[in-house]
C-alpha cells in the first residue's frame, strides 16, 4: 500500500498537465458562458479555475518539497506501522505480565502518531494551498495555463490517493481488529498460566520479582535462618536443662531410695533389738513379779516372826529364871566350897585333897555366877530388842510399808502390760513403714520412668533441628535460584518445601506421641513376640 | 542369685533411671551406650539373662544389634526387649524379624517394665 502511495505521487507531473488542459477548457467554456449570459456557470467555472490553478500549483510545489515531506510522512507512517507489527510480534513473543494492556495502548500510539502524521499532511496541504492562493496572484497567464491543465486530472488522482489510503487504512484497522482479537484470545488462553505464576507470586509472600524485591527476600530469609539458628541454640539449651536435671533427679531418687532402704534397715535393726530387749524385760519382769509374791508373803512372815519374837521372849523371860536359880546355885555352891574348906583345913594334911576339890568348886561357882550374870545381861539386851522390835509404830511402818510393796507389784503389772502394748506398737509401726517404703519404692520407680520422658522430647527437638536443617537447605537454594534466573525457576520449591513437611509429619507419626496414644490405630505400647 | 540385664541406650538419663529402677528390683545391671559397646561387651564374655535396647543410636543401631547378638553361639534364645520411642507396626515387623522377642514403647512405668520382665524371665 505504501508503494501505492509512491506511484500515486509519482503521477504529479502528468496530473500537473491534465491541470492545465483543464484549465484552459473551463476558461474557455466560462468565456462562452459568459457571453451567453449564463453568469452561474460563470461563477461555477471561476470556481473551478481557481481550484484547479491551486491545485496546479500544490502539485509543482508537491513536486519540489511538498512531496517528498508527504513521502517522508508516509514512510515515516510506515515506520511506525512496522514498530506497531514488532510489537504486537514482541507482545506475542513475551507478553508483559505488568502490563496486559500493552498491545491496546501500542495501537492506541500508533493511531495518535498516524492521526498526527494525517493532520501534518493536511495542515502541510493547507499550507501550500494558502501558497498556492497566494502565488495565484502573481501567476502568469501560461503558468496558471498549465495548472489548470493539470489541476482536474491531479484531483481526482489526488482523489484516489485518499480512497486507497482510507482503504489501507481500513485494512491496517481490520488486521489490527483481528490481531488484537487474536490477542485477546490468546491472552483468554494465557489468563490461567498468568493465574497460576500469579498464585507462585503469591505464596511467596507476594514478592514482586525485581532486584529490590529478591534483596528484601534474601534479607529475610536471611534472617529467618538467624531466628531458626537462636531457636537452634535455645534447643541444644533445653536438651541439655533437661538432661542435666535429669540426671539430677536420677541422682536424688537414688539418694531417697538409698535413705528409705536405709531406713528400713535400721527399722529392722532396731526392731530385732526390741525383740532381744523383750525377751530381757520379760525375764526381769517374771522376777520382778517372783519378788512381788515374795514381798507380798513378808507381812505374813513378819506377823509370824513377831509371834516367834514374843514367844523368844517368853522363852527369855524363863531363862532368866533360869538365870537367878544358876546364881543361887552357884552362891551356894560358893558358900559350901568356903565351907568345905574350912573343913578341909581342920582335917590337916589328910584333908588338904578336899580342899584342893573344895577350891575349885568355889571357881566353878564364881565362873558359874559371872556365865549366869553374862548370860542375863544377854537376855535382857535381847529382850530389850525384841521389845523394841515389837513396838506398835514399827509394826505399822513395816505394814505400810507392805502395802506400798504390794503397790509397787502392781506398778510391775502395770508395767508389763505397757510393754505389751508397747511391743504391739513397735510392731505396727514397722508394719506401716515397711508398707509406705513399698510405697515409696513404687513411686521412685514410677518418678524414674517419667524420666524417661526426657529422652522422648530429646529425639523430637533432634527431628525438630534436622527439619529446619532442610527447610533452610532449601530457602538458601531458592533465593539463590530466584537470584540466579531472575525469577524463572527451574525447581519446584513448593513440592520440595511439601516433601519436607511430609517428612517430618511421617517421622513423628512413627514415634510415640502422648497425643495419639489413645488412637486406635495406634498399636499396643507393650507387645511380647 | 540376683539375674543380669544388659541395658543398651544412648540416653544418659534413660540408662540412669531404667539401671536404677531394675536396681532397686534387685536385678545387676550393666549398661553399653550403642551396638557396638554392647556387642564388644556379649563377645569378651559378658552373658546376661536379659538384654534391653534402644533402636535409634549412633555407630549401631538396636535392629542390627540384636542380629549380630542371635548370631553369636550361646545367645539364640537369650530373651531381648526392645525399649524405643518408635511405636509404628512397621518398625516392630523388623524388630521382630531381626529376633526381637518383645517391643516396648517409651516410656515404660516400673511397674510395668518389672510385670513383661518377670514374663520373659520366669523366676525373676
Amino acid at each position: 500500500m505504501i508503494s501505492k502511495f509512491k506511484n500515486a505521487i509519482g503521477y504529479t507531473r502528468t496530473i500537473g498537465r491534465i491541470l492545465l488542459i483543464s484549465n484552459g477548457a473551463i476558461f474557455v467554456l466560462m468565456v462562452f458562458a459568459f457571453y451567453t449570459g449564463n453568469y452561474a456557470s460563470v461563477v461555477f467555472l471561476g470556481f473551478s479555475l481557481v481550484i484547479l490553478l491551486i491545485s496546479q500549483w500544490f502539485l509543482l510545489t508537491l513536486k519540489s518539497t511538498s512531496i517528498t515531506s508527504f513521502e517522508d510522512k508516509i514512510e515515516i507512517t510506515r515506520e511506525k506501522l512496522n514498530y506497531i507489527f514488532n510489537c504486537i510480534a514482541a507482545h506475542f513473543e513475551s507478553p508483559n505480565p505488568d502490563d496486559p494492556n500493552s498491545l491496546a495502548k501500542d495501537v492506541e500510539v500508533f493511531t495518535r502518531e498516524l492521526s498526527e502524521s494525517l493532520t501534518q499532511c493536511s495542515v502541510t496541504l493547507t499550507n501550500q494551498m494558502q501558497a498556492l492562493s497566494i502565488a495565484l496572484d502573481n501567476q502568469e497567464n501560461e503558468r496558471l495555463q498549465k495548472i489548470q491543465d493539470t489541476l482536474l486530472p491531479l484531483i481526482k488522482t489526488l482523489s484516489d490517493a485518499m480512497k486507497t489510503y482510507f482503504n489501507v487504512r481500513d485494512k491496517i484497522d481490520d488486521t489490527l481488529r483481528i490481531q488484537v482479537t487474536d490477542a485477546k484470545a490468546m491472552i483468554e488462553r494465557l489468563e490461567p498460566e498468568v493465574l497460576d505464576l500469579s498464585g507462585r507470586l503469591a505464596s511467596m509472600q507476594e514478592l514482586p520479582l525485581f532486584p529490590v524485591s529478591l534483596r528484601q527476600l534474601d534479607e529475610v530469609i536471611a534472617t529467618n535462618l538467624q531466628l531458626d539458628h537462636s531457636i537452634y541454640n535455645q534447643f541444644e539449651v533445653i536438651e541439655h536443662d533437661t538432661n542435666q536435671n535429669a540426671i539430677e533427679l536420677v541422682t536424688s531418687m537414688q539418694n531417697l531410695s538409698g535413705s528409705a532402704n536405709r531406713l528400713v534397715a535400721y527399722i529392722t535393726s532396731t526392731i530385732t533389738t526390741i525383740t532381744e530387749m523383750n525377751d530381757g524385760v520379760d525375764d526381769s519382769v517374771q522376777f520382778i513379779i517372783d519378788i512381788g509374791h515374795f514381798i507380798e508373803e513378808i507381812p505374813n512372815r513378819i506377823r509370824a516372826d513377831i509371834e516367834q519374837l514374843r514367844g523368844a521372849t517368853s522363852v527369855i523371860d524363863g531363862l532368866g529364871y533360869l538365870v537367878d536359880s544358876i546364881k543361887e546355885i552357884s552362891f551356894q555352891t560358893d558358900i559350901l566350897a568356903v565351907n568345905a574348906a574350912i573343913q578341909a583345913a581342920h582335917a590337916g594334911d589328910k584333908g588338904l585333897g578336899f580342899k584342893i576339890v573344895a577350891d575349885e568348886v568355889r571357881k566353878l561357882a564364881v565362873n558359874s555366877n559371872h556365865a549366869a550374870e553374862m548370860i542375863e545381861t544377854g537376855l535382857e539386851n535381847a529382850r530389850k530388842t525384841i521389845q523394841e522390835g515389837l513396838k506398835f509404830k514399827a509394826l505399822e511402818e513395816v505394814m505400810v510399808q507392805m502395802d506400798e510393796a504390794v503397790h509397787m507389784l502392781e506398778s510391775v503389772k502395770k508395767l508389763e502390760q505397757n510393754h505389751e502394748d508397747m511391743q504391739q506398737f513397735y510392731k505396727t509401726l514397722f508394719a506401716v513403714i515397711n508398707q509406705n517404703n513399698i510405697t515409696l519404692a513404687e513411686n521412685i520407680s514410677e518418678i524414674l520412668s517419667g524420666v524417661q520422658y526426657q529422652d522422648i522430647v530429646r529425639q523430637r527437638i533432634e527431628r525438630m533441628k534436622a527439619t529446619m536443617s532442610r527447610r533452610n537447605e532449601l530457602f538458601e537454594r531458592f533465593i539463590d535460584e530466584l537470584a540466579n534466573t531472575r525469577g524463572l525457576l527451574t525447581n519446584d520449591f513448593a513440592v520440595q518445601m511439601d516433601v519436607v513437611l511430609k517428612d517430618y509429619l511421617e517421622e513423628e507419626a512413627r514415634h510415640s506421641n502422648s497425643l495419639n496414644e489413645s488412637t486406635e490405630e495406634e498399636p499396643p505400647k507393650f507387645e511380647l513376640f | 542369685m540376683a539375674k543380669t540385664i544388659l541395658l543398651v541406650d544412648d540416653s544418659v538419663t534413660m540408662l540412669m533411671s531404667v539401671k536404677t529402677n531394675l536396681e532397686m528390683a534387685g536385678f545387676k545391671i550393666e549398661t553399653a551406650e550403642d551396638g557396638v559397646k554392647a556387642l564388644a561387651k556379649l563377645t569378651s564374655g559378658l552373658k546376661p539373662d536379659l538384654i534391653i535396647t534402644d533402636i535409634n543410636m549412633p555407630n549401631m543401631g538396636g535392629i542390627e544389634l540384636i542380629k549380630k547378638a542371635r548370631a553369636l553361639p550361646g545367645f539364640r534364645f537369650m530373651p531381648i526387649l526392645t525399649l524405643t520411642t518408635e511405636s509404628q507396626q512397621g518398625k516392630r515387623d523388623e524388630g521382630k524379624a531381626a529376633g526381637a522377642t518383645g517391643w516396648l514403647v517409651k516410656p515404660v512405668g516400673g511397674a510395668d517394665l518389672l510385670k513383661i520382665i518377670k514374663q520373659v524371665l520366669p523366676g525373676a
